[in-house]
């Protein structure tokens, strides 16, 4: 049933763009409002609340245009699906026009359907392109490292690490076949590198 | 308490975000407490960056979003992983434990 449903709201996808955008604000808005309510119950007043909340969030409209950028991604292999669709309908509904007169007025509300579907991917179409400026977002987003508590855009980015044959290190000299590395661990149960980030907080929380 | 600065692989969000859901279906703010609660406070994620992670896990089809009502009653889009997405789970903990232990025998030898 779920399926069913995911697979009717990414064929009306396209048709339904001002209440998606809608939805995105719905839901990055809830997010905010939800930090609010955590930081009011834990003691902030109602402004300090929102105002953390807001500041913690980040820039809301870029935030927005980004996931928009995203979703119209999505839609575009839809879109492809969906021209094809129309040019099939109307095929067919020429070859039953030539028919007969019964079949020929079915044709007729076939080609009707595909000049209406034709004319709304148009109109979708002919909207202001907004991807362009959050190109470079994305970029922050997706090309950079990961976001997480103290990466910030002044941080150091990481260095990268080559290989012998000077290409980036990855995990492709790994192969299913070749025998696995034994993980380290320490007494409490920890990985090397779960210890190295517990230390590092335990140094920095001590100066 | 200090936050440290950690210059997480590219991905690792994916990652974190993908195994948040792999209990149940989570909205978005739910998803951010999870990973800081279950990594006591170390990793926080940067609120913003949560969500364009999100649509694009959606568009890679590995998580599905659905409306729903919050414990406070609010309409809150909760997402879920797919089969797909537990498969790209198991994935991408292999490879993060792949690389750990890498690094690992690195810092032992080097």
């Amino acid at each position: 049933m779920t399926t069913i449903k995911s697979i009717m709201r990414r064929l009306c996808a396209p048709v339904r763009g001002a209440a998606a955008v809608r939805e995105i604000e719905d839901e990055l808005r809830f997010h905010i409002e939800m930090r609010a309510s955590d930081n009011i119950a834990a003691g902030m007043s109602p402004e300090d609340a929102v105002a953390d909340a807001t500041r913690r969030f980040g820039d809301f409209d870029q935030i927005r245009a980004v996931c928009e950028e995203i979703r119209k991604e999505r839609l575009a292999g839809i879109m492809k699906v969906i021209k094809g669709g129309v040019w099939v309908i109307l095929g067919c509904g020429l070859m039953l026009k030539m028919s007969s007169n019964i079949v020929g007025v079915v044709g007729d509300f076939l080609i009707l359907i595909a000049l209406l579907w034709r004319l709304l991917i148009h109109l979708r179409e002919m909207q202001p392109d907004r991807n362009r400026a959050t190109a470079a977002l994305r970029e922050r987003f997706y090309g950079g490292p990961l976001s997480l508590s103290g990466f910030t855009e002044d941080a150091p980015k990481p260095v990268p690490a080559y290989d012998k044959d000077g290409g980036p290190l990855s995990l492709s000299g790994f192969t299913e076949d070749a025998p696995r590395p034994v993980p380290a661990y320490d007494k409490d149960g920890r990985t090397p590198v779960e210890r190295l980030i517990s230390d590092d907080s335990s140094d920095e929380t001590t100066k | 308490m200090a936050q440290s600065k950690q210059n997480l692989i590219q991905g690792t969000l994916a990652l974190l975000i993908l195994r948040s859901l792999s209990r149940g279906p989570l909205h978005g703010y739910e998803i951010a407490q999870r990973i800081q609660q279950s990594s006591e406070d170390v990793l926080k994620v940067e609120e913003g960056s949560l969500y364009p992670a999100l649509y694009r896990l959606e568009e890679q089809g590995w998580v599905e979003a659905e409306w729903g009502a919050s414990e406070n009653n609010r309409r809150a889009k909760y997402y879920k992983l797919t089969r797909a997405g537990r498969k790209q789970l198991a994935v991408e903990t292999s490879n993060w434990e792949r690389l750990s232990e890498a690094i690992a025998k690195v810092l032992q030898t080097a």
